[in-house]
């Protein structure tokens, strides 16, 4: 019953799985962000790059960042539903949100993977 | 066969000024409206992050923003959506698995909720504007 939740019968389901994961996945990153800072304790530019430099960090965060967004992007499509009656309306917002969150993920892979730091 | 049932006349009340919502209706709107004040934010945090690895000068801009009183206005309204989102949604989530779903247990974890924020809340202002 459970696994037939989240096959494609139900695809409202697996949307919902995927943002309480994101949820769980950030929680996760928040407390590990936490620890990394209070372990270093940045207190300047040179610090600060350190704490993001590793690549393994720069993974983690962007796993992070993209769960973020998922989380987000699947929140506010929800309130989109909900609030927005008119078809036309929600599409055009739907849109602007989604260009929106694809912006912001291209935002996070150039920061994290292209910009030199 | 489809039997139509005649129309019930209920009171109806949409005034949104004599409308009282129950503690777990307030607590759950404030997290889908902290939901949508984080979306809103995200391009002006990942600037933030940007400016601040970018270089030694764009670093010390991001600090000094943080020392202007209406950045740190922001902050403080920001901390409060993220931390009523952050404890609401955990209530959330202890929901999605059957824990505490009574209506009285429900009320009792939004009062927790409600107050894990003001004490966090407390916590961060001091923080924010020692």
């Amino acid at each position: 019953m459970l696994f037939e939740l989240l096959t494609a019968k139900y695809p409202g389901m697996r949307l919902w799985l995927t943002q309480r994961l994101c949820a769980l996945s950030m929680v996760a990153g928040l407390l590990l962000f936490c620890m990394r800072v209070l372990w270093l304790a940045p207190h300047d530019y040179a610090g600060w790059v350190a704490v993001f430099a590793p690549w393994w960090w720069r993974l983690l965060s962007v796993w992070f960042f993209i769960c973020m967004l998922l989380h987000a992007w699947l929140g506010v499509r929800d309130v989109l539903r909900d609030y927005v009656p008119h078809l036309g309306i929600r599409v055009v917002l739907q849109w602007v949100v989604n260009l929106a969150v694809c912006g912001n993920a291209l935002a996070v892979v150039w920061i994290l993977f292209a910009m030199k730091f | 066969m489809i039997v139509k049932k005649p129309k019930k006349q209920r009171p109806k009340n949409l005034n949104l000024f004599t409308i009282r919502l129950p503690v777990n209706a307030v607590v759950s709107i404030m997290h889908r409206a902290s939901g949508v004040v984080l979306f809103l934010i995200q391009p002006l945090m990942l600037w933030a992050l940007y400016l601040s690895l970018r270089n030694e000068q764009g670093y010390s801009t991001v600090s000094m923003q943080l020392q202007q009183w209406p950045v740190k206005l922001l902050l403080t309204g920001l901390a409060w959506a993220f931390f009523h989102h952050f404890y609401a949604g955990l209530r959330h989530l202890a929901m999605d698995v059957h824990w505490m779903t009574t209506l009285q247990k429900a009320r009792f974890s939004s009062r927790v909720v409600l107050g894990l924020v003001v004490a966090t809340m407390l916590f961060v202002i001091f923080a924010i504007w020692k």
